[in-house]
């Protein structure tokens, strides 16, 4: 198997609903993806897609209806779908398509879409039901669904109170986290929310499922991605510097959502991924200078970055309250993509959208007082963690 | 029709859709008042949810035993916008010996609980058909 590099990132500006039609979206962020590595249209070989919404309309054959989008002929053009982790597994099928030689320049493009009776889905309550009904048994499986879970919030709120209890943190110090991810995104010109905020602003805003306030957690909105995969012989002649993927992890405990016997404030999936993907780009977590994670609550966003080994279990809070991780911080630079909780989260679409930060950050094209990043993480996963897919990447 | 009729029928319908023929029969228990799962033949380790095969060893032979009936708060919390209960819907997860943590229906209002605290089965009946397990404080009303 050969290298495979990171040649263009796109995102769209996260916001609750698209102003065009998701086609459109696809061809723009695509087109600009492909721009931001230099590359046109006709140099694309392979298209790899995610479902347009995990949680809404079926969209069978959506691949082969962007191959006809996009009046190409490929030599690969396929979908892939975990849940949270769908971006990231379809990151991975392009990878291989680049590294097994099928392809030069492989396209992967991801999308969410939040659907609503009120807005554009031109739906009525009753169609709307029976669309998020049908959708939401078909996430949580019948035996969890059938006790109307509507978000997974109360799973992951679960595992925060779990998480306080065990380590001791306090509700007061998890609110640094919203607080201090809010420097990131105040410089993404796509994140839904740039305002600075402080820890009183957590605690007063509404509770959702108790630990968690509206604050602590990611809003699900629409939004894409493009990340443009292209061999060691397309990268050199390419302008930009290309980024590089040296590790790849991946790990699924066979449970839904909770497992029944293992902890659900530490999780397996995280550990066994990154110690894969850690083992293969031979590094340790202390070489990382960024880390992109799937944190969609504060807690999520702790246990992660623990279970990744960057801090020991019941400390990463207080690299959130000094400001170490944010973007003129001097320890690991936590989420420059603007993170889940403030850039808004479309879920199948976030992984994408952290290979976007991660990107940039190395190549130098973020706002920072940092020096050179060479190192980054990008982790993300799908059920109630577990599930995570892991990956390391080097900026030349 | 409603918002809750229409969460009615489906659940029936999802349930057949996405429920294996262990998952049905699990319900068809709860139906019958009897709280049960799965447990193997070989390494005699109870499942939850319950299943056809053992996932601990693998092996293809299960039989049907009662969970307990009592067990321990292990988490809980509460949402807002519930789509089958109406709010506050406290959601938990419940410690059996022998079994692990399930989810489940706390039928307590979120002030009276903690981590810990003991609870009991209890049985949930809706739209007419389907039963389901909860979970009360010992003690507690009912
Ligand atoms: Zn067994």
């Amino acid at each position: 198997m050969r290298k495979a590099a990171i040649a263009g990132v796109a995102m769209s500006p996260i916001a609750k609903h698209f102003k065009r039609p998701y086609k459109d979206e696809i061809r723009a962020v695509v087109e600009a993806a492909l721009s931001d590595a230099g590359l046109a249209l006709t140099d694309v070989d392979g298209m790899v897609f995610t479902p347009p919404g995990i949680a809404g309309l079926s969209h069978a054959m959506h691949a082969h209806h962007m191959g006809h989008l996009f009046g190409l002929p490929l030599k690969t053009e396929t979908m892939v779908e975990n849940g949270g982790a769908t971006a990231a597994q379809a990151l991975r099928f392009g990878l291989y398509e680049v590294m097994s030689k099928r392809c030069d320049v492989c396209v992967v493009c991801a999308i969410d879409i939040r659907l609503d009776p009120t807005a554009d889905s031109g739906m009525d309550m009753s169609q709307f039901l029976t669309v998020t009904v049908t959708s939401l048994f078909s996430v949580y499986g019948p035996i969890d669904a059938l006790y109307g879970l509507g978000a997974p919030i109360p799973y992951y709120a679960m595992s925060a109170q779990r998480y306080l209890h065990e380590t001791g943190v306090t509700r007061e110090q998890l609110s640094w986290v919203p607080v201090t991810l809010r420097l990131s995104s105040a410089r993404i010109p796509e994140a839904m929310y740039k305002e600075t905020i402080g820890p009183e602003d957590v605690t007063a805003s509404p509770v959702i499922s108790p630990p968690l306030h509206l604050l602590d957690c990611s809003a699900f909105a629409s939004g894409t991605a493009a990340t443009v995969i292209v061999s060691p012989r397309v990268a050199k002649e390419l302008k930009k510097r290309p980024v590089w993927v040296v590790g790849m992890g991946e790990w699924h405990d066979p449970s839904s959502f909770f497992s029944n016997t293992k902890p659900i404030s530490t999780f397996e999936s995280i550990r066994r991924a990154s110690k894969e993907a850690f083992r293969q780009a031979r590094v340790a977590p202390s070489d990382l200078h960024v880390a992109e994670v799937y944190g969609v609550f504060s807690a999520t966003e702790l246990i992660i970055l623990e279970d990744l080994g960057l801090f020991e279990r019941g400390t990463a809070w207080k690299a959130f309250a000094d400001g170490s991780i944010g973007p003129d911080g001097t320890g690991v630079w936590v989420d420059p993509s603007g993170s889940r909780l403030s850039l808004g989260h479309p879920a199948a679409a976030t992984p994408l959208m952290e290979v976007w930060g991660a990107t940039r950050a190395l190549r130098g094209e973020l706002q920072t007082s940092r020096s050179k990043l060479d190192l980054a993480l990008v982790h993300a996963e799908h059920g109630m963690l577990n599930g995570s897919s892991v990956y390391i990447l080097e900026g030349a | 029709m409603n918002p809750k009729e229409i969460i009615g029928n489906l659940g029936q319908a999802c349930l057949r859709h996405y429920g294996d023929e262990a998952t049905l029969k699990f319900f068809a228990h709860l139906k019958a008042r009897e709280f049960k799962s799965t447990r193997c033949l070989s390494c005699r380790k109870i499942g939850y949810p319950p299943r056809a095969f053992c996932p601990f060893c693998g092996k293809g032979e299960v039989e049907w035993v009662d969970l307990p009936r009592s067990g321990k708060l292990y988490a809980f919390s509460q949402q807002d916008r519930a789509l089958r209960f109406t709010k506050p819907d406290v959601l938990g997860l419940v410690e059996l010996r022998g079994v692990g943590h399930i989810l489940t229906k706390i039928a307590a209002p979120i002030e009276t609980l903690r981590i810990g605290l003991p609870v009991r089965l209890d049985f949930i009946e809706i739209e007419g058909e389907i039963v389901l397990h909860q979970f009360k404080q010992v003690g507690g009303q009912g």
